[in-house]
């Protein structure tokens, strides 16, 4: 090394900022996201090997559908029966892991109704391609 | 080990052929292993999955002689369009879905069994009043592992020792949950 | 190296002999050979998910086992393979010493593997290449789970014992006058990998062994039923794993770094800072782990931990991205195969990481976790870098190694077949993570988005194929009957560039010549 490396120091500062940028806002917005409502209807979801059945606060069991309605937040309580399941509904970015053993929680509030699709996102074995359940939003 | 006037050559394209020969022989002989004994490879359950599933050596119920009548039924395993509702035969809510059988102690109820659907399934029977554990005796065709595909079918027998309800169900997990189960009453 | 033989030698005496070049050449064979079976399987799966209904493969239980032995035969049985084989070869020559320092022991390392892949192949489990339990110890069929097991064990052991061998050999068997810090870049990365291996394999040793005896029912480790705990194993391995990736890319790193400063007819920009970036690497690279489990329920606080370690990888490997783009710079650049390959690596590195850094931005997890996007980031890698660094040095070394010279023409069109077609596989496949689409499943509902992109993505793997075809061929062609290489300077570039090291040992006498 006998050339200066100033534009070397200048690129190296460059990255560190814009991931201490990315880790800042991530940082904040997941804490935005954390902090599930208090009013949130609490929905029970079980995984089991290739299905996914719901119940309700009030008891109410829906296998294979669930019927929820609009711009109410939710909370889902997640556990498997078996193996490792994942409780996901892509459209509106809900994600969490059915572990055996473990309850996991996530909340959200649908800000639409309609017909949705939820899907399971961890490998489970031979119908986990298949393993998939409607949610039914109603609009109110 | 010094002198390099021409290039030489770690070894001879003959010798490189023979070894290709080789190794291409061994990777058939291989490939031959492995598609013959294909099902194996994926046959068995690991023994904690066994105690999971409630499965053990022994049968639940003794072997039973045969002493009375033979009671032969056909099981098709059949789905709705959207693959959320399974049975046996017919689709709940039409006849014929799930049938009960009645026997008596010592019949011989055969099942011949047919995957009419498209998705995989196994069959048992089972004293469990859920889950998919515990099957009887021979009663089970194929199994969750090594399951029924499409248009594949098979037969068993079940000779009920004791009296009470029993349940034929399709053994792969959630199947039973799904609607594929039905009672068989023995007096 | 192929030029010190006085006659050629049966093939018996190549396959039983401890020297480095020819443990170096084993290596190459097996893994180039193991590409070639993963693409195989990689092809069906591809041409399975080419439209919704069942194409190719009639059942899940096939497809399921064909995408867990992808995953372990490309990393286990290629990359790590072929990073050993670049390593077997050059490393005694870069340190100016006449072989491993332990020459047996490298030849033990190296035989361990053909039983060990016949144990993953005949087995064909399909978990997953994780294995993740409880799947991995209720469900998963046996005996290919034992198989696959035992496969790993040997496959582990192997990648330690060659570390250890690397290890010892740079840092111990170096010629007393070449200093540490004088030592090239590509030994450095070797030797950074393989202390990377050394701390991280046993890890993954010790949960392959938690697994066997979960499933013969000895132990609950994993097994809730028995009162274990399943995301044990998943810190478990990816403690081992996350490391591991990067001692996958830091060799293929090391291989541009030989490539790209003679092709640029230029130094490398700092030698000093692709050490330390190296070096950086190594440590930070045990600090992110858990970006793996994000979606497993962990808290806020363990999440952010750890995507401050993820961030924190970035830098070093931006410093290499520098160094090389600094090193072109003004260079009287040759764009011959091999550089074609690491500039083509260079470019979907970054654009691997840049991937990678929305990956660990925790809330952006939530969308692409488990997702046909996780599958073209890691490809990006995995292919992209990687198998393109691996790829282009290859070329590079083939001259050395047979004496002749590759088809450069058709080399460049294996370039342009593979980059083109990784380009329309790999960055499709993001698009389709973020349409949802998960990973690892047989077969996809009618949703249109999604059967248009994995049509595009399935042409886009075909002309890849058709690439490696052409490779296949010039390979085995260009050995027979190509062009007798000029060994001085293969390449044309006037031959001060490959100065710092010989191409002919000096241990041997006469100054090598």
């Amino acid at each position: 090394m006998g050339h200066s490396n100033w534009a070397e120091w200048i690129y190296v500062a460059v990255v560190i900022a814009l991931l201490v940028y990315v880790g800042a806002e991530a940082w904040n917005i997941e804490n935005l996201i954390e902090h599930t409502p208090q009013d949130a209807e609490i929905i029970k979801v079980t995984a089991q090997q290739w299905l996914w059945s719901f119940e309700h606060e009030d008891g109410t069991k829906e296998v294979g559908e669930l019927h929820l309605k609009k711009d109410h937040a939710y909370k889902f309580e997640i556990t498997s029966k078996d193996v490792n399941h994942n409780f996901n509904i892509a459209e509106f970015v809900v994600l969490m892991d059915a572990v055996p053993g473990r309850v996991n929680t996530v909340w959200f509030s649908p800000n639409q109704a309609g017909e949705f699709d939820i899907q399971c996102r961890e490998y489970c074995g031979l119908i986990h391609y298949n393993m998939r359940a409607k949610l039914i939003v109603e609009g109110v | 080990m010094s002198e390099h006037d021409e290039t030489i050559y770690r070894t001879s394209p003959g010798r490189v052929g023979k070894m290709m020969a080789i190794l291409g022989g061994t990777v058939i002989v291989g490939a031959i292993i492995f598609f013959a004994l294909g099902d194996y490879w994926i046959s068995e359950l690991s023994p904690a999955g066994q105690t999971f599933a409630g499965i053990t050596d022994e049968p639940a119920a003794p072997a039973v002689a045969q002493t009375g009548a033979d009671i032969p039924i056909t099981l098709d395993f059949i789905e709705s369009k959207d693959f959320r509702t399974l049975a046996f035969n017919a689709l709940p809510g039409e006849p014929g879905n799930n049938p009960t059988i009645n026997a008596k102690v010592g019949d011989r109820i055969i099942f011949n069994i047919l995957n009419a659907g498209k998705s995989f399934h196994a069959f048992g029977v089972t004293l469990n009043d859920e889950g998919f554990g515990g099957i009887l005796g021979n009663s089970a065709v194929a199994s969750p592992n090594n399951p029924l595909k499409p248009g594949e079918g098979g037969t068993s027998e079940f000779i009920p020792g004791e009296p009470g309800t029993y349940y034929y169900i399709c053994t792969v997990p959630g199947h039973r949950e799904m609607g594929m189960v039905g009672t068989i009453i023995v007096e | 190296m192929v030029l010190e033989l006085k006659r050629a030698r049966p093939v018996w005496q190549i396959m039983f002999s401890t020297h480095h070049t020819d443990v170096g050449l084993m290596y190459l064979i097996f893994s180039i050979l193991a590409m070639f079976i993963g693409g195989a399987m990689a092809i069906a799966l591809r041409v399975e998910l080419f439209a919704p209904g069942a194409q190719l493969i009639q059942d899940s239980m096939t497809f399921n086992r064909l995408f867990t032995i992808h995953g372990t035969t490309m990393i286990f049985l290629f990359l790590l393979p072929s990073a050993a084989a670049v390593g077997n070869y050059l490393v005694p020559i870069m340190v100016r010493y006449k072989d491993m320092a332990y020459p047996k022991l490298n030849a033990i390392a190296f035989w361990m593997i053909p039983p060990a892949a016949v144990l993953v192949w005949l087995g064909m489990a399909d978990f997953g290449w994780y294995a993740n339990p409880p799947y991995s110890v209720i469900s998963a069929p046996a005996p290919a789970a034992e198989m696959w097991i035992f496969g790993l064990k040997l496959l582990g052991v192997s990648s330690i014992l060659g570390s250890i061998n690397f290890v010892v050999t740079i840092l111990k068997c170096k010629h007393p006058d070449l200093s540490i810090g004088k030592v090239p870049l590509l030994a450095w990365s070797f030797l950074s990998s393989s202390i990377i291996v050394l701390a991280a394999m046993p890890t993954f040793a010790a949960a392959l062994l938690m697994l066997l005896t979960d499933r013969l029912g000895v132990t609950g480790f994993f097994n809730p039923a028995m009162g274990g705990d399943p995301i044990a194993y998943q810190h478990l391995f990816w403690f081992t794993f996350h490391p591991e990736v990067y001692v996958l890319v830091i060799p293929a790193i090391g291989m541009m770094y030989e490539i790209i400063p003679r092709f640029s007819r230029r130094p490398i920009f700092s030698h000093g800072s692709g050490v330390f970036a190296f070096v950086l690497l190594s440590i930070v690279a045990f600090a992110s782990w858990a970006h793996h489990m994000f979606a497993t329920g962990m808290t806020f606080t363990e999440k952010t931990v750890f995507m401050v370690g993820t961030l924190a990888a970035v830098p070093a490997s931006a410093m290499h991205v520098f160094n090389f783009l600094a090193t072109m710079w003004n260079g009287r650049i040759k764009f011959a195969t091999p550089m074609m390959w690491a500039v083509g690596g260079i470019a979907l590195f970054f654009a691997a990481g840049a991937g990678g850094v929305v990956n660990t931005a925790m809330p952006l997890d939530f969308i692409t976790h488990d997702s046909y996007w996780v599958v073209g980031h890691f490809h990006l890698f995995v292919f992209g870098t990687i198998a393109f660094g691996t790829i282009g040095f290859i070329y590079y070394l083939f001259p050395y190694i047979t004496g002749r010279m590759y088809n450069e023409k058709w080399g460049i069109v294996h370039f342009i077949l593979a980059f083109v077609g990784a380009c329309i596989t790999f960055f499709t496949q993001h698009i389709l993570g973020l349409f949802g689409m998960p990973r690892r499943i047989y077969d996809y509902p009618e949703i249109p988005e999604w059967v248009s992109m994995n049509a595009l993505i399935s042409v886009g793997a075909m002309i890849i194929l058709v690439g490696m075809g052409i490779f296949l061929v010039n390979l085995i062609y260009s050995s027979a009957k190509g062009k007798p290489a000029n060994l001085e300077d293969p390449f044309g570039l006037g031959g001060k560039y490959y100065y710092p090291f010989a191409q002919r040992n000096p241990h041997h006498g006469d100054g090598g010549y």
